[in-house]
C-alpha cells in the first residue's frame, strides 16, 4: 500500500465519522437541547472544521476553520467561502454548491484554499443542505488534506525516479512473463543485445539465448517461478547481430497472492571481463610454461655439470695416477726435456682435476642448497679466522677488522660461510708485496629489507675494465704462476648471493685495494 | 703394532683394470705378507668365494674384501648383501673403495654392514696413503676372525 493509499483510506474513515457526527448535530439543531455538551465537543475538538453557510456567507464557524484558514472568527463571519478558494477551483466549487442546494444532494469535493498568509492548502469538504428559515443554507465540514496531496505528488515523482533509475542504469534490467516473454528492458539491455523497444515487444527470452542453453534457462525460469528467491545466472545472451554476450546477474520473480506474475532480471555484461580473464589466464599459462621449461633446463644443466664433473674425474684420476707412477719409475731414466714433458702432462691433469672439483662445488650451490636460517656473520668471520684462514693469515701477517658488529642475515649458513671465506681468502691472496693485507668488513641496512656487506682490502686492486669479468667462471686475471687458483672463487660468490636474492659488485682502484659489496636478506627478529 | 705372522688373504673386487693395477701396486708397496686375489666382477668374486675352503688346500677364504660399488652386472651393493646374509661369509670385513662420494651410497653401504666406506682419492700419493691405512688397520691393529670357524 502506498503512502497516498493509506492517507486516502484514513480520510475516508474520518469523513464517515464526521457524517455520523453530522447526523447527531442535525438532531441537535432540531431541538434536542439535552445534548448541548456533545455539540460543544464536536464543534471544538474535532480535527475537522465545521461551519454553516447561509446566503453565500459564513454564518457560523468552528475554531478548526480558523486554524486552517488563518482568519479569525470575526473575519470569517459574513464572508463568502468562495473568496477563500483558489480562482482556478472557484468555478468547480460554485457548480458543486449549486447542485447541492438545487438537488439537495450531499456534496464531497476537493479544492484549494488560500490562507490568510497566502499559502495554498488542499481541503476536502463535505456539505449537506439544511433549512434555516427558508434561506439557502448548508452545513459543511472540511479537512486539510495538503499533506496527503503532497504525499501523492511525491509518490508520482518517486515512481518517475524509479523508472528513470531503471532505464538509465548501467546494468541490464529485464522483466519477462513467467513463460519467458520479455515485457520490459532498460536502455542498457537494449543497447547491449541490440534490439529496439518495439522489437522487444514480441521477443521471448528463448530467442536470445544459445540453442544449447535452452534447458538451462527452462530450469532457471522453473526455479524462480516456483520459489520466492533469487537465482544467480552466469550465462550467454545472443545479440541481434549474433554476438554472444556473457552475462552475470540474478533473476527473481514477483508473486501476487502466491502466484508468479513476472520475473525480474538484472545482469552485468561480463564479455570483456571474461575475455580479459581468459587472455590473462592464457598469458599466465604461457609464462608458467616458460618458467617451468626454464626451471627444467636449469635443472638439467645442473645435473649435467654434476654428472659430467663426476664422470670426468674418473679418467682424469687415471691420467694423474699413472702419470705419477711413470714419474716414479722413470725418475732416473728420463732426460730433462722428457721429464719436462711428463711434468706438463701431470700438471695439466692436476689443474683439470681442481677445475672439475671447483665446477662440482659451483653446481653444489644449487644441488646441495639448505634452508635459510639466521646467520651471525661475526661468528662466521671468527670461525674463518681460527680455522680455514688461520694459516693464510699467519703466512701473510694479515688481519681482519670488524669496526662495528656485523648485522645478522638470513640464509644458508654453509654457503654464507663459503662466501666470506672466498672473499677474505682473495683479499689475503692478492695483497701487495711487502704490505700485509688488512681486510675491513662492514654491514648496514639497505632498501628492501636487505643487509649490504662490504669487504674492503688494501691489496693490488682490480682494473675497472675487468670488474664484470671477475665474476665469470674460470676467469683469471693473473698468471697461474703468480697467483694460484682456477678463478672460480668469485663466480661461486656471485652464485651464492644470487641464490639469496641479492646482488654483488665491485669497487676497486688498482694499487689502492678492492671493495667487494654484496647484499643478503636481513634477519628480522620478529 | 704386531704384524700378522700368517699370510693375509685379500679379495679385491674391481671391474676397472687400471684401478686393479693401481691398487695392486699400492698393496705391493706395503711390507706385508699377503695373497691378493682379484675378481673383475661381483659374479666372479662369488665364484671365487664358493670354491674357497676353510682349509689350507686350494683357495683360502679371504681375510678382507675390498669392494668397488659400481660394476656391471650384479654390482657391489648386491654382492655385499649376499656376503652379509651368508652364514659362512658374513664375518669377513668388506671395505668399500669406490669413485662414488654420494651420501646415499655411504648410508646404504653401512646399512648393508660394510666395515668401511672410502672414496678413491684423486692423487696417487693419496691412494697409496689410503691403501697403507687399510692394510695397517685390518692386519696390524684389528684382530680378524679365525679361518677355522
Amino acid at each position: 500500500m502506498t503512502k497516498s493509499d493509506e492517507s486516502t483510506s484514513r480520510v475516508v474513515a474520518e469523513i464517515g465519522t464526521i457524517r455520523e457526527h453530522l447526523v447527531e448535530l442535525e438532531q441537535l439543531v432540531a431541538g434536542d437541547r439535552s445534548q448541548e455538551q456533545l455539540q460543544a465537543d464536536l464543534f471544538y475538538h474535532s480535527t475537522a472544521a465545521f461551519y454553516v453557510v447561509e446566503d453565500g456567507v459564513f454564518k457560523s464557524t468552528s475554531p478548526q476553520l480558523q486554524e486552517i484558514t488563518g482568519y479569525s472568527e470575526h473575519e470569517l463571519i459574513g464572508r463568502s467561502p468562495l473568496s477563500l478558494i483558489v480562482p482556478e477551483d472557484g468555478h468547480k466549487v460554485r457548480e458543486g454548491v449549486i447542485k447541492l442546494l438545487d438537488k439537495r444532494q450531499l456534496l464531497v469535493h476537493q479544492y484549494r484554499l488560500i490562507t490568510k498568509d497566502a499559502k495554498t492548502k488542499w481541503v476536502i469538504e463535505s456539505a449537506s443542505p439544511i433549512f434555516d428559515n427558508g434561506k439557502q443554507a448548508f452545513i459543511a465540514n472540511l479537512i486539510d488534506i495538503t499533506e496527503l496531496k503532497r504525499a501523492e505528488e511525491s509518490d508520482k515523482s518517486s515512481e518517475e525516479k524509479y523508472r528513470d533509475l531503471c532505464e538509465n542504469a548501467s546494468y541490464m534490467i529485464q522483466c519477462t512473463t513467467p513463460s519467458g516473454l520479455i515485457t520490459y528492458t532498460n536502455r542498457a539491455w537494449r543497447k547491449t543485445i541490440g534490439y529496439s523497444e518495439n522489437e522487444i515487444k514480441n521477443l521471448s527470452l528463448f530467442e536470445i539465448i544459445p540453442y544449447d542453453d535452452k534447458d538451462y534457462w527452462l530450469e532457471v525460469l522453473h526455479q524462480v517461478i516456483s520459489k520466492e528467491r533469487s537465482y544467480n545466472v552466469d550465462s550467454i545472451l545472443v545479440s541481434s547481430s549474433g554476438d554472444r554476450i556473457n552475462v552475470q546477474g540474478s533473476i527473481n520473480c514477483r508473486f501476487v497472492d502466491g502466484k508468479p506474475v513476472y520475473t525480474r532480471g538484472i545482469f552485468r555484461n561480463v564479455t570483456k571481463l571474461k575475455q580479459e580473464l581468459a587472455n590473462r589466464e592464457s598469458a599466465l599459462e604461457h609464462i608458467n610454461e616458460i618458467e617451468s621449461k626454464l626451471e627444467q633446463s636449469k635443472r638439467e644443466f645442473e645435473e649435467l655439470i654434476h654428472i659430467a664433473s663426476h664422470d670426468l674425474r674418473e679418467p682424469l684420476r687415471k691420467i694423474s695416477s699413472f702419470g705419477a707412477l711413470l714419474q716414479e719409475s722413470l725418475e732416473d731414466k728420463l732426460d730433462d726435456d722428457q721429464r719436462e714433458n711428463l711434468d706438463f702432462m701431470t700438471d695439466g691433469a692436476e689443474r683439470l682435476q681442481s677445475m672439475i672439483n671447483d665446477l662440482l662445488a659451483y653446481s653444489r650451490i644449487t644441488t646441495k642448497a639448505k634452508p635459510f636460517q639466521p646467520v651471525d656473520l661475526n661468528q662466521v668471520v671468527e670461525n674463518l679466522r681460527h680455522f680455514e684462514l688461520s694459516s693464510a693469515l699467519e703466512e701473510t701477517k694479515g688481519e681482519i677488522l670488524i669496526p662495528n658488529p656485523l648485522l645478522a642475515v638470513y640464509g644458508d649458513p654453509s654457503q654464507i660461510h663459503q662466501l666470506l671465506q672466498n672473499l677474505i681468502a682473495n683479499s689475503l691472496k692478492f695483497h701487495r708485496d711487502d704490505i700485509p693485507p688488512r681486510i675491513s668488513i662492514n654491514s648496514h641496512r639497505t632498501r628492501g629489507n636487505k643487509i649490504r656487506i662490504t669487504v674492503q682490502d688494501n691489496g693490488i686492486g682490480i682494473d675497472p675494465r675487468y670488474h664484470e669479468q671477475v665474476f665469470v667462471l674460470f676467469k683469471r686475471l693473473h698468471l697461474a704462476t703468480r697467483y694460484q687458483g682456477t678463478g672460480i672463487g668469485l663466480a661461486i660468490c656471485k652464485k651464492i648471493v644470487q641464490r639469496h636474492g641479492g646482488e654483488i659488485g665491485i669497487e676497486s682502484i688498482p694499487k689502492d685495494g678492492t671493495v667487494i659489496w654484496f647484499t643478503l636478506p636481513r634477519f628480522n627478529h620478529s | 703394532m704386531v704384524a700378522s705372522t700368517e699370510t693375509l688373504n685379500i679379495l679385491l673386487v674391481e671391474d676397472d683394470t687400471a684401478d686393479q693395477k693401481l691398487i695392486k701396486s699400492m698393496i705391493a708397496k706395503q711390507e706385508l705378507a699377503y695373497d691378493l686375489c682379484v675378481a673383475c666382477s661381483a659374479e666372479e668374486a662369488l665364484a671365487v668365494l664358493r670354491s674357497s675352503k676353510s682349509s689350507n688346500r686350494g683357495l683360502t677364504r679371504p681375510d678382507l674384501i675390498i669392494l668397488d660399488l659400481n660394476m656391471p652386472g650384479m654390482g657391489g651393493r648386491e654382492f655385499l648383501k649376499h656376503i652379509k646374509t651368508s652364514e659362512r661369509l658374513k664375518q669377513i670385513p668388506v671395505v668399500i673403495l669406490t669413485c662414488s662420494a654420494s651420501e646415499l651410497d655411504v648410508q646404504d653401504s653401512y646399512k648393508l654392514q660394510a666395515a668401511g666406506f672410502i672414496t678413491k682419492p684423486a692423487g696417487l700419493v693419496e691412494l697409496e696413503q689410503v691403501i697403507s691405512e687399510i692394510m695397517k688397520y685390518w692386519f696390524m691393529v684389528c684382530r680378524l676372525p679365525c679361518k677355522e670357524y
